[in-house]
């Protein structure tokens, strides 16, 4: 299946863009409600959101076709997502310009702030697919949830300052309380044949847990006494993790899967069928 | 149904493949992955369970979601239902292969495009049947358009295929013939109900 088929590039190109776009979200909450300097927050987090977008041009079969993916603006989710995408990035670097330069300019902060977050809710809208059984519920918002929760732990430790405000906090909680749901609902399915003969859905609990303790538990335990820079590479790896296991645990709806399924409980109906 | 798709009766389907061998003869695929497969349902006879085979390629449906997902437009639903794919319009991104929830997209990855049955769509233009339509043996894989819709037999509900994502496959089926045989057919629905 495609989701599984080269994931790497799409781990890669969306955990880069999340991180990014999360990052400068959260800096711009922190920078226009905390006070706390963003303008450097800024700049990695354009970096980031440029780094993983260049690589997303790599992911396409047809690359010098990718400016035709603004066609379907509107009807398709990724359309929609590609547009946020050039938008977000546009302010971003904008805002981290005019931070550079010494200015106040809180419109440039709001105004890249609203785009991310708009861009981490149209990425969430993609993957919103009725044949993909495992990104059904609260799976469209974990990029949200992900990378502000992301965002909020960077632009905190990064700062230092030995306060933590309880936005991180909340931020960190949100994103585990919506994860924990799609762990739930993925926890809950039955094993289908394919989905043992499957090594990452064998090893889907440790796999969802290690994402939810590095992304959530443990930065939330690690900032809750004083910001620690240590907490940025724990983050890092749980958004890494969340990336990797979405697109690993990925379960696409096909004719060959249900037949399959229904052979299964033809099978297994034909064993509890007495005589 | 209200456009061009297929019929499929189960009952006269053998799993020959002669369908899936014309299609790959007609759209020059030799070396590339087939538009068209055929799916053994329950070939070892398990009791309890009907037997048949599904010869199935692009369901052109009714609201295609490879249509409605795709960002560059390369997909279009002509006046006769039939659902096309623009090459030179494909990124490459796959994602119509993501929303398709019958697993239809095929991505060649030598061209960088995706490319999907288009019911051949020349052949049908000068009247002709498509080219898997013409190579059955046994009749049971019909074309089906606005003009000739199945008949009231026609269900679109057997186990094995349902339609996760609303898309309104132009598939239909005709059951297999006989009282026992769908007397089974119903169990097993009614089972997989449960």
């Amino acid at each position: 299946m495609s989701a599984r088929t080269g994931h790497g590039s799409l781990v890669t190109f969306t955990g880069l863009a999340i991180a990014g776009a999360g990052l400068v979200a959260a800096s711009a909450y922190f920078g226009l409600i905390h006070g706390l300097p963003s303008a450097w927050t800024m700049v990695a987090g354009t970096g980031l959101m440029a780094a993983g977008l260049i690589i997303s041009l790599g992911h396409l079969g047809q690359m010098r076709r990718a400016a035709l993916a603004a066609r379907g603006a509107g009807r398709s989710a990724l359309s929609n997502e590609a547009l946020l995408a050039a938008l977000a990035l546009g302010a971003a670097a904008m805002a981290a310009a005019v931070g550079l330069s010494g200015s106040d300019a809180p419109f440039a902060v709001a105004a890249a702030g609203a785009a991310n977050a708009a861009f981490l809710v149209s990425i969430g809208l993609v993957y919103r697919l009725p044949g993909q059984l495992t990104w059904q519920g609260f799976s469209a918002v974990t990029p949200l949830t992900g990378g502000l929760a992301f965002g909020a732990i960077t632009a905190q430790a990064a700062v230092a300052s030995g306060d933590v405000y309880l936005a991180t906090l909340l931020f960190i909680g949100i994103d585990a309380l919506l994860f924990s749901q799609r762990w739930r609902a993925i926890a809950g399915m039955a094993f289908s044949e394919r989905m043992l003969a499957d090594p990452w859905h064998v090893r889907r609990t440790p796999l969802l847990a290690a994402r939810f303790f590095l992304l959530d538990v443990v930065p939330f335990f690690m900032l809750a006494g004083v910001a620690s820079p240590l907490a940025i590479p724990v983050a890092a790896a749980g958004l890494a993790l969340d990336r990797f296991g979405f697109y690993a645990l990925a379960l696409q709806h096909t004719t060959e899967r249900e037949i399959e399924e229904t052979e299964a409980r033809i099978t297994a109906a034909g064993r509890a069928a007495p005589g | 149904m209200s456009g061009a798709g297929f019929l499929l009766d189960l009952h006269r389907c053998v799993g020959c493949g002669a369908c899936v061998l014309a299609c790959r003869i007609e759209n020059d695929r030799a070396e590339l992955a087939a538009w068209r497969r055929v799916l053994p349902l329950n070939l070892r006879r398990h009791p309890g369970g009907p037997t048949y085979f599904l010869s199935v390629a692009c369901h052109h449906c009714e609201q295609p979601a490879c249509l409605k997902g795709c960002p560059s437009g390369a997909y279009e639903k002509r006046a006769d239902g039939i659902v096309v794919h623009r090459e030179e319009r494909c990124l490459g991104c796959r994602y119509c292969e993501m929303t398709c929830p019958f697993g239809t997209p095929r991505y060649d990855a030598a061209r960088g495009v995706i490319s999907k049955c288009h019911l051949c769509a020349p052949r049908v233009d000068a009247g002709r049947l498509p080219a898997c339509v013409a190579a059955c043996p046994t009749e049971a894989l019909r074309l089906v358009t606005a003009s000739t819709p199945p008949t009231g037999e026609a269900t679109v509900r057997v186990p094995g295929f349902t339609d996760p994502a609303s898309c309104r496959p132009s598939l239909a089926f005709l059951a297999p013939a006989g009282m026992r045989r769908a007397g089974l057919f119903r169990s097993l629905e009614e089972g997989l109900k449960r």
